[in-house]
């Protein structure tokens, strides 16, 4: 047993994982517009590693729709995947804008990171956030 | 001897023509996506959506549009120094904004086109009206920054745009793209 434990410690420093440290204040002061989300998981190899804390909304001026996806990176080393906006209208059907590209993110080792995205025009209400691997590691 | 010497000698360079020049089948792939390829020589298509999503997203969360009450806003896209080492188009960042800002409906956006200019003035003088200017412009500039250390190799593109009204910048957006690589052991 201590000798795996011995193995696991060398292997994190041979591969260089370093996480991240942060500070916030105790009680947020900010009010967030909290989303009650619905998460399909298809690849779990991706969830293992690429976790969405949580998701919150705004409008701004001009009425357009703005969501905040908080990610955080489950392991101890440095992780990328690419994250997608998809917009839908009131009627259900998805429009199309220049924010619905796949982008790439990299995380370090048990950061978490905020990714927000402004819909295309004012008629847009509704969302959806899809996580991919990314193909090129 | 001597023709089956040919015959095989045609033979090979038939095989070598057909076959070993031949490249794999080509597969289609989402433009900008997961699988596209990225080097560290350009500015690949990834790049060109990754610093348009993000800087229309800036705009758009700026609200910069509403300080306009009259709607749509006239803009025309303006001169966009390339500072890079290599030749770009810069309509592949610049109509990407323009056509989120005009789906927007807070833009709409004027031509270059020459014929739709004369035709537009023809209009206006025709109707007794002076030609609309626009209300705002958008400039600016693509920068990059090349860094080597023993085998890895860096290259940092910072896009750069400013919307202008009357002289003066109302809102200005930046977005660095940095990616690395791995030069082989026999590259020069």
């Amino acid at each position: 047993m201590k000798k795996a434990i011995i193995l696991l410690a060398a292997s994190f420093l041979a591969f260089g994982c370093s996480t991240t440290n942060s500070v916030e204040r105790a009680e947020p002061t900010a009010q967030k517009q909290v989303v009650n989300d619905k998460r399909i998981i298809s690849d779990g190899a991706l969830s293992g590693y690429a976790s969405v804390v949580a998701v919150n909304e705004s409008r701004v001026s001009g009425g357009l729709l703005k969501v905040q996806v908080e990610l955080f990176n489950r392991t101890p080393s440095r992780r990328t995947f690419n994250y997608k906006f998809e917009w839908m209208a009131p009627d259900g059907m998805q429009v199309e804008g220049a924010t619905s590209t796949w982008t790439l993110l990299v995380l370090e080792g048990r950061e978490s990171r905020f990714v927000s995205a402004v819909a295309p025009n004012a008629s847009v209400n509704d969302f959806r956030l899809k996580l991919l691997p990314n193909a090129r590691d | 001897m001597k023709t089956k010497l040919a015959i095989l000698s045609s033979i090979a360079l038939a095989v070598v023509f057909f076959g070993g020049c031949a490249s794999q089948n080509a597969t289609y792939v989402e433009s900008g996506g997961s699988q596209s390829l990225l080097s560290t020589n350009k500015i690949n298509i990834a790049d060109w959506n990754a610093a348009a999503a993000a800087l229309v997203n800036d705009m758009m969360a700026s609200g910069v549009m509403n300080r306009f009450p009259e709607k749509p806003v006239r803009m025309k896209v303006s001169r966009i120094v390339n500072r890079t080492s290599e030749q770009i188009d810069t309509e592949l960042l610049t109509k990407q904004i323009s056509i989120a800002l005009l789906n927007s409906g807070n833009v709409v956006t004027m031509s270059d086109d020459e014929y739709t200019q004369e035709l537009a003035k023809q209009q206006a003088f025709m109707a007794d009206k002076q030609m609309p200017l626009p209300k705002v412009t958008l400039t600016g500039r693509i920068v990059e920054d090349r860094e080597s250390v023993g085998k890895k190799r860096e290259v940092t593109y910072v896009f750069m745009l400013s919307l202008n009204h009357e002289g003066v910048g109302v809102w200005e957006g930046q977005k660095q793209l940095t990616k690395q690589s791995n030069r082989g052991s026999f590259a020069f």
